[in-house]
């Protein structure tokens, strides 16, 4: 059965988050508005290292529930994904009754890590499963559908979004709920100290003074759905996940390939994907992690896809004010995306001392206005495994979704209309 | 639903006391020290400082392309793949590393280990290995990420992200403080995969499907899981790996009343990780039957997650032309 109808379209109909900027998505537009979060000190223990901090979530809004599952102790990772996977439910209206056939995608490298770690530093050394996440989310949200918990690193979530996408197009789902959620790590920061790749001021990507990355907590998680299906129930998508694309580097273990081929692949693919031109991108969200030689690869590949246009396109540097949420990241900055199509406009950036090898826009006296129709986001990995993604208005969609009856039409009007000051706050 | 279809192509396996694909069905045995030699696997230089995990891995994927003959290597390297399932992979690893941070500070961590606090990073030397361009996916789902890989793969390739596919799942052992029983998982198989479309059908074809199973309440769903995920019409033989938990007791108690199908029951301790499901599919593959033969290999975690294989072998006797040489599968 194919559960879209000819409709290759997959849209987004509901958002969750969870990070150092609050709970949920109006407290995550509102504090990227603001200028995102600070640094803080990571409570684990034995945090013998020069970088010690991270872009935390309060620890008073992490939840205490679920504490256990299947006899697994807990960590925040998990239970940050309830969190975001409920809010992003209930964001779509799907309904109790309908979430066991709901499969969940989850992006997760380090899980369950600050449980272990916590443990092993009060002596107790026994191996449990590092990546319950995906399958703690199928338990409480009362799915029977699969659960596929990817592992790419820095990428994971990114890929978990690609087969989500490809589950609903190829009408194995109608609905997936896919996002990402890490939480806190020593072996984490630690590793990262000792590659010289942490940032012990602050995660500044684009800055001449960037001297390596620094993580942050959290989860997000998106509602994609077949867009007949969304219509056929009257629910509001907020945007278009309408292409993507994979590529590896096959180049070094942890390095980005200088030559950047495979990441101008992976956009290139992802636009095609999409069915777009590179002129109709209005922003992008780029991997961006402050670790010095991603940063400069990934200006000069924008501008081997962008053209001379380069210099005048928004980037949103996301990682700049929630830290770089590793697992999480590609769900983040899709969900930013999709805000910053809701909204008509990408927020002021963090202010850098810009390095001038990194040739590119990073708007940051005030939030710029979008001028096309589609946010392209870059998620790169450990091993050069890439992702690229394009969410999509789905205002200018709206023609196509004509006989969609009141719902397709309740979201040309909800959102066509809005300016960026005027949507400010309105997130369902 | 099931992910898409994908043809079986190359075998490749590496574990303690196991030969090749036809000793992948015998019961995993004890890893004793020298059972893996490195410079006989991987005889040439850059492997040494890699874990030994990753070698695993390699030497298997090794191994499957191969057997394939040179049909990965001809394949264009932006639709060459690498799914591949980890678990316990990183287990050890990450506690050493982990203590010499607690113990001694973050810069007395090896350079060269560090990186591997990330699964994936077990993966990513088989890019390079085998100039892969197209993808290299980590999953990691408790027990059954072997057989999600597989369906994963399936998926991109109906998606038209790969045209060869190396099928992995890689595990190393626990660590002895890390482990509560008395074996982990140790080794690595490696299914080269490519598109049915092709026609090719190489070893055998396969299907796979996922589903979710709530610890909490698996004596009350399992039917109304299971059931579906089996099918309205399964094969002679289920290959079912399940431990002693709440999903697998579950589980194993719905297999009993399965009426027409010969179930072999893979005890699985509490600790598992994903290398013996898909090693299962592997040995499956490998068997020798005079006539297209239909199996399913079973897969639950105490997690909750279920996965479910169809495969279909492809006809193969001893001291019969092998169905991967005819000169339709060398076109």
């Amino acid at each position: 059965m194919n559960t879209y109808d000819g409709d290759r379209r997959v849209v987004i109909t509901g958002l969750g988050a969870i990070s150092c900027l609050g709970t949920g998505v109006a407290a995550h537009w509102d504090g990227l508005l603001a200028g995102g979060g600070e640094p803080a000190e990571v409570p684990l223990p034995h945090l013998n290292m020069r970088t010690t901090k991270m872009y935390l979530v309060d620890r008073a809004d992490v939840p205490a529930q679920p504490a256990s599952h299947a006899g697994v102790e807990l960590g925040s990772s998990p239970r940050l994904a309830v969190a975001a996977a409920e809010q992003a439910l209930a964001d779509a209206g799907v309904e109790e009754a309908a979430r066991a056939a709901v499969p969940v995608v989850l992006g997760v490298e380090l899980g369950n890590a600050d449980m272990q770690e916590i443990q092993r530093s009060a002596g107790r050394t026994a191996w449990t499963t590092l990546t319950p996440a995906a399958a703690v989310v199928g338990a409480e949200i009362g799915s029977r559908a699969a659960s596929t918990s990817v592992g790419n690193a820095c990428s994971a979530s990114g890929y978990a979004l690609t087969i989500a996408l490809d589950m609903i197009r190829a009408g194995e789902a109608t609905t997936v709920l896919v996002g990402g959620a890490e939480g806190i790590t020593r072996a984490g920061i630690g590793a990262f100290n000792r590659l010289g790749a942490a940032d012990p001021v602050r995660c500044r990507p684009f800055d001449r003074n960037r001297a390596g990355t620094m993580f942050g907590d959290g989860s997000a998680m998106l509602v994609l759905e077949a867009a007949g299906h969304a219509r056929r129930r009257g629910a509001e998508p907020y945007a278009e996940l309408a292409g993507a694309a994979w590529s590896c580097d096959a180049y070094h273990p942890t390095a980005p390939d200088p030559s950047g081929d495979q990441i101008v692949r992976a956009m290139t693919e992802a636009l095609a994907d999409a069915g777009l031109s590179s002129s109709e991108v209005g922003c992008v969200i780029p991997h961006g992690t402050g670790t010095p030689l991603n940063d400069v690869v990934e200006s000069q590949a924008l501008h081997r896809v962008f053209g001379g246009r380069t210099r005048a396109l928004p980037l949103f540097s996301l990682k700049a004010m929630i830290g770089h949420t590793t697992g999480a990241a590609g769900a983040f900055a899709c969900l930013t995306a999709t805000l910053m199509l809701r909204h008509r406009t990408s927020p002021a950036n963090t202010p850098i001392e810009q390095d001038p090898e990194c040739d590119v826009w990073v708007p940051q006296e005030r939030p710029v206005r979008l001028e096309a129709p589609a946010v392209l986001v870059n998620t790169y990995a450990f091993g050069g495994n890439n992702t690229s993604l394009v969410v999509r208005d789905v205002a200018g969609a709206v023609s196509d979704m004509a006989g969609g009856g009141e719902g397709a039409a309740r979201v040309g009007t909800g959102v066509a209309g809005e300016d960026a000051e005027g949507a400010r706050g309105d997130h369902r | 639903m099931t992910t898409g279809e994908l043809a079986v192509v190359g075998l490749g396996l590496v574990a303690p006391g196991v030969r090749g694909p036809e000793g992948a069905l015998d019961p995993a045995r004890e890893a004793v020290p020298g059972w893996f030699r490195p410079e006989v696997a991987l005889p040439s230089r850059g492997y040494r400082r890699l874990p030994d995990a990753c070698k695993y891995l390699l030497a298997a994927s090794r191994l499957a392309v191969g057997d394939a003959g040179d049909r990965f290597a001809k394949t264009e390297r932006n639709l060459r793949a690498a799914a591949v399932a980890v678990n316990n992979t990183g287990a050890a690893l990450l506690e050493e590393l982990d203590h010499i941070i607690m113990r001694d500070g973050a810069e007395e961590m090896s350079p060269s280990s560090s990186p591997f606090i990330a699964m994936s990073s077990f993966a990513s030397r088989l890019s390079m290995e085998h100039d892969i361009t197209g993808f290299n996916l980590t999953v990691n789902s408790p027990v059954t990420a072997g057989l999600e890989a597989l369906g994963t793969a399936a998926r991109a390739v109906a998606a038209g992200r790969a045209r060869a596919v190396l099928v992995c799942a890689v595990e190393e052992a626990l660590s002895p403080a890390q482990a509560t029983g008395p074996r982990s998982e140790v080794g690595a198989a490696v299914l080269q995969c490519e598109p049915v479309a092709g026609g090719d059908a190489g070893y055998g074809t396969c299907r796979t499907r996922g589903a979710f199973l709530d610890p909490a309440a698996a004596a009350r769903d399992v039917a109304a899981v299971l059931g579906p995920l089996a099918g309205a019409d399964p094969p002679g033989r289920i290959d079912a790996v399940l431990d002693d938990s709440a999903v697998g007791t579950a589980v194993a108690r719905w297999l009993d009343g399965l009426s027409g199908c010969d179930v072999v029951l893979v005890p699985s301790p509490a600790q598992a990780g994903c290398l013996v499901p898909l090693r299962r599919a592997l040995g499956l593959f490998a068997q020798e039957h005079p006539a297209p033969t239909r199996r399913a290999v079973l897969a639950a975690s105490a997690q909750g997650t279920l996965a479910w294989a169809d495969l279909t072998v492809t006809p193969r006797r001893a001291g019969e032309p092998d169905a991967r040489t005819e000169p339709k599968a060398r076109a």
